[in-house]
């Protein structure tokens, strides 16, 4: 990839791959980490790309991708996720951002993708390889577990309610 | 209680999500990298504790296709920059952060542990002076074969003594990487400065790296 559109690239989907690993890891070093990872990769690529749509969604599923490495790395020691340094720190007066990465992240990942990045639930069932059903139900329940989190957040104060266990 | 229909949702999300902007560190380190594309060695840990540049330090091979020179940058502040120095050696340029380094040999209650490859292995029988312990497997990355050689030796007659010396590379040789790391490694101050190669790692430790790109990588082309 050339130089020029590597840059006007990067400028373009940084953040989109940002928030995306964000979600995924659940720890603002490895995002970084991550989202590094991406775009270097992204420059060494000899992928020619059909268009913008096409970038992106090769940019979301090397993230991905890039997340599940960064969890099996060899030199990593067994730790549970929950332990990981440093969770991402909420924008100051906003209680959604904790409730999100509180979320499953197979939930928080297709309420993401659908209503940030505004993919439909069969382009995210692309994305994400499994089936429209699945996406639809992640997304139902997604937005159930929010909902109840956002709700009781609003009553207990910042702290967002459990909802489940962290997948 | 207030009730969150979808359309708020959505809203809530959108505003909260707006806010997150990839920070500007990272931007300039793919920027930078991609500028010394192919030379540039990245490593990078995500774990926080106190950096000792001493314990491990990433640097390219000085020699055949590997060329000294580089930019290297841990998690959150550290940043190694490489070329060559005076009369042959290697000229450091160092900021330390506030990072730690995960390192896959560990001392614990006495014994001396490798973490690797989903393995948790006492190699506490297996070292000696005389030769290292060597460790190996491939691992498929991205549709890569990648390999790692971790060898570890004593560099003194404790066991505490332990340096350790963990090679990277893809299989058909097109690339390799190497940290070394360890209480017995030879320690440099963490000063930017020229310094010989000697100083930085042991004669067993450069040995192994060439062992590792002579022996365990096959050549492009091979």
């Amino acid at each position: 990839m050339d130089r020029e559109t590597f840059t006007r690239a990067m400028e373009a989907h940084m953040d989109m791959v940002y928030r995306i690993a964000l979600h995924q890891a659940r720890d603002v070093h490895i995002a970084q980490d991550v989202t590094q990872e991406v775009f270097l990769r992204l420059f060494r690529t000899n992928t020619e790309f059909a268009g913008e749509e096409h970038l992106r969604r090769w940019l979301i599923r090397v993230c991905l991708n890039e997340c599940k490495r960064s969890f099996s790395a060899p030199w990593r020691r067994v730790q549970p996720l929950e332990d990981a340094s440093e969770p991402a720190a909420p924008a100051e007066g906003d209680e959604l951002l904790p409730c999100v990465l509180a979320l499953p992240r197979k939930y928080s990942l297709a309420l993401h993708l659908r209503y940030y990045e505004g993919y439909t639930p069969s382009e995210i069932a692309t994305l994400l390889r499994v089936p429209a059903s699945t996406v639809r139900t992640r997304l139902e329940r997604g937005r159930s577990l929010l909902r109840q989190a956002l709700e009781a957040a609003d009553q207990e104060g910042r702290e967002p309610a459990e909802t489940s266990p962290t997948t | 209680m207030k009730r969150y229909d979808e359309q708020e949702l959505i809203a809530r999300y959108s505003e909260a999500f707006d806010r997150i902007h990839a920070p500007e560190r990272v931007r300039r380190a793919v920027l930078e990298e991609t500028q010394e594309e192919g030379q540039a060695r990245v490593h990078r840990f995500s774990r926080r504790a106190v950096v000792l540049l001493a314990a491990a330090l990433v640097l390219t091979l000085g020699v055949t296709a590997y060329a000294v020179g580089g930019v290297y940058h841990w998690a959150d502040g550290v940043t190694i920059e490489e070329s060559s120095g005076e009369n042959g050696g290697v000229h450091l340029r160092i900021e330390a952060g506030e990072q730690d380094i995960a390192e896959p040999v560990e001392l614990r209650n006495g014994s001396l542990f490798l973490t690797a490859n989903g393995q948790d292995l006492d190699i506490s029988d297996k070292l000696s002076q005389e030769e290292p312990y060597y460790y190996s497997f491939t691992v498929s990355q991205n549709g890569e074969e990648i390999f790692y050689c971790v060898a570890v030796g004593l560099n003194g007659p404790e066991i505490t003594d332990y340096a350790y010396v963990v090679c990277r590379g893809r299989v058909n040789g097109s690339w390799m990487n190497y940290t070394t790391g360890g209480p017995g490694t030879p320690s440099i101050p963490l000063t930017s400065g020229t310094h010989s190669m000697d100083e930085l790692i042991s004669p067993w430790q450069q040995e192994v790296i060439q062992k590792v790109q002579d022996e365990y990588l096959a050549k492009d082309g091979n």
